[in-house]
Order: C-alpha cells, then sequence, then structure tokens
C-alpha cells in the first residue's frame, strides 16, 4: 500500500508543473540577416600603430572604417531579444575591434571568436539600423595578405 | 505529513528532469544572407637606417617620434706617421660621428668618436631585411690607391654582450653585415681599424663604403 500511494501524487505533480513551464521552456539563438548593411569603403587600409618597431616586436596595425549596419528583425518583431555580433576568428591570428555607435545599438568591444551584445530590448522595428564606426586592430607581422572579417550578428529572442 | 513529504520530492525530481530543456539554447539559421564582410589589408612597407647621425623627429621613438631623413654622411680616417707606414702594427680610426644615443629610448649605445652607431629596422610581412655595405677596390689619392680591404672593423654595443651586425672587412665588392627580421630594432657600433700593411706614398687617401637596407 504504501508505495502505490506514494507513486500516485509525484506523478500529479510533474503533470502539473510542466504544464505551467511549458511557455517559457525554450529561448532560441538565430542568425541575423544583415545583408542591407552598406560599408562605407570595399577595403580598410591598416597602418602601423607606432612609427617604428620596438627591438623585439611593437607589431599592431590598426584601421577603421565606418558602416550602416542593418539588421533585419522582421521575424521577431514584437518580442524581446538580445543581439549580439559575431567575429570568427581569421587563420591571421587574433584580432579585436572596438566601435561606438550613433545610439541605436550599443558600443562595446570585443575579441575574434568572442561575440559582443550590441542591443537588448523590445523589437519595435522590422530592421534596426545603426552607423558604426569600426576600428579593428590586428597583429602586423601575421597579416601578410588582404583578410575577409566576415562580422556576424545573432539574436536570442524569448 | 505524508502528504507534503511526497509533494516536495516530486519537485526535486522535476527540477532536475526539466533544467536541461529550460535552459536549452538553439542555434538556428534563418537561411538569410549575410553580407557585411570587412577586408583589411597588410601593414604597408617601412624601412629606415642609419649609420652615423640620423634623425627621429619629434623625440625618440618610444616618445613617439617619427623617422626622418638625415643627408650626412660621416667621415672615419686616421693619420699615419710617416715612419709607421705598412708596418704592419694596426691603427684604430675614429670618426667625426657624435652620435651616442639610440633613437629608440635615448639609452647611450656608442662611444663615439671611435665608435659609428649603425642600426635599422624594417617592417615587411614578406621576409627578412638584408643590411650590406659595398665599398670601391682602393682608396684613392690622386693615381694613387690603398686597397679598401686595409679597413676592418668590430661590433659592439653598450649594453648588448651579442651583435646583432656582423664585423668583417671590406673586401671591394659587398659584404652582409646582418639579416633583420621585420618588426625589429638593430643596432650596434662599428669600430674601425686599418691594418697598416700597405706601403703608399704620402697623401690623402678616400673612399666612400655605402650602407645599404634592402626588403625582400
Amino acid at each position: 500500500m504504501t508505495p502505490r500511494l506514494g507513486a500516485l501524487p509525484l506523478g500529479l505533480a510533474l503533470a502539473a508543473v510542466v504544464c505551467g513551464q511549458a511557455p517559457l521552456a525554450v529561448a532560441a539563438t538565430y542568425a541575423v540577416d544583415d545583408g542591407a548593411s552598406l560599408p562605407w569603403r570595399a577595403t580598410t587600409i591598416m597602418k602601423w600603430r607606432t612609427p617604428g618597431p620596438n627591438r623585439l616586436n611593437g607589431n599592431i596595425v590598426d584601421g577603421v572604417t565606418v558602416v550602416t549596419l542593418v539588421l533585419n528583425t522582421a521575424p521577431w518583431l514584437h518580442r524581446f531579444g538580445r543581439i549580439y555580433m559575431f567575429l570568427p576568428e581569421p587563420a591571421s591570428g587574433p584580432v579585436t575591434a572596438n566601435w561606438t555607435t550613433q545610439g541605436r545599438l550599443l558600443p562595446g568591444s570585443l575579441v575574434a571568436g568572442q561575440r559582443t551584445l550590441i542591443y537588448a530590448g523590445q523589437i519595435t522595428t522590422s530592421s534596426i539600423s545603426d552607423t558604426v564606426t569600426m576600428n579593428v586592430h590586428a597583429d602586423g607581422r601575421r597579416l601578410t595578405s588582404d583578410q575577409n572579417l566576415d562580422f556576424q550578428f545573432e539574436i536570442e529572442v524569448q | 505529513m505524508g502528504s507534503h513529504s511526497r509533494r516536495g520530492r516530486g519537485l526535486t525530481v522535476l527540477g532536475f528532469v526539466l533544467a536541461p530543456a529550460v535552459g536549452l539554447g538553439l542555434t538556428v539559421s534563418s537561411g538569410s544572407a549575410q553580407a557585411w564582410i570587412l577586408t583589411t589589408t597588410a601593414g604597408a612597407k617601412e624601412i629606415y637606417l642609419q649609420v652615423g647621425a640620423g634623425t627621429y623627429n619629434g623625440g625618440n621613438y618610444n616618445a613617439g617620434g617619427t623617422p626622418g631623413v638625415n643627408a650626412t654622411v660621416n667621415t672615419v680616417s686616421l693619420a699615419v706617421p710617416a715612419a709607421s707606414v705598412g708596418n704592419g702594427v694596426a691603427q684604430a680610426m675614429t670618426s667625426n660621428s657624435a652620435v651616442a644615443d639610440s633613437f629608440y629610448d635615448g639609452y647611450a649605445v656608442c662611444n663615439p668618436p671611435t665608435q659609428v652607431y649603425i642600426g635599422g629596422w624594417s617592417r615587411d610581412t614578406t621576409g627578412a631585411a638584408t643590411l650590406t655595405v659595398t665599398s670601391p677596390a682602393n682608396l684613392t689619392s690622386g693615381a694613387d690607391t690603398i686597397p679598401f680591404s686595409q679597413i676592418s672593423w668590430t661590433s659592439t654595443a653598450n649594453g648588448d654582450a651579442t651583435a646583432d651586425i656582423a664585423a668583417g672587412t671590406f673586401n671591394g665588392g659587398s659584404v652582409a653585415l646582418a639579416s633583420i627580421a621585420t618588426n625589429t630594432w638593430v643596432e650596434d657600433c662599428m669600430t674601425f681599424t686599418y691594418k697598416n700593411t700597405a706601403v703608399a706614398a704620402a697623401g690623402t687617401y678616400t673612399g666612400t663604403a655605402v650602407y645599404t637596407l634592402s626588403q625582400p
């Protein structure tokens, strides 16, 4: 008798709570289309940071560009979302980036291989755009030829 | 009591079972285009060589100075007493260079006038730069000559026991002095010696050695 009396309430409790949790259960991440973005220049000229190397190194190159980012947020309209900028690590080694914005997106910085939050809040428009001034820094010894930095964007929605 | 106890166990199990589902993160491609790719270039080639006098504008490198142009051609010389000409006793030479300090940080690398500063760097991602010196076959005084190979040099620097730039002897052609790795500042001080094994007529013998730093 005792085992059967114990088992029945446990099953009821599971069923009740699962039903209550279901609408809030899954947060998903989606790639965001930035196909309408418009860079002001096709190529960013990298310049040595210092006017000469030191005896052992001193090898950072810097570049700056401006891009009008246009993120298609239509699929998540009226939902709460967090949008991240992600930069895959290039073959030429460590790259860091930092940027300023006009205020619609968040300024910030990231190291290639990581992502950084650039928007958090209700998605109220079908696209989010901002003019971003992007500074990029790399190891000049390893950056031996033109390199493509494939910035990507992803959204977490609830 | 029994009922409360069982409900408690039920919630504990529930948390364990549902935790993965609540925390689940899904990465789903929307299948849409992603367009913005930032293309960066390699840093531009740059090069700097200083033999004797040089110029850095705005202070030393570590204070934000930038390399400049200096057209000075320094002279290394000696006067051999008539009684000693060609006796095989080497004679120390001296220079009119007053450069002691490195433009890197102002450190007193050399001891002029007996030593002549030589330093340089290269920014080139395709390979190391090559430092050479070329000289004509002879020093000349009118029609009289002394082989340039009568002059040799040693290489050293204050605070650096290992020379980066090779010692050697002029040979009437090109002599390799150093391979300078990209983004590396190399500097030393040359001390010149006249071998004094040549018997030559009285006169002032001159010649110009040219130092070259070249990138691949």
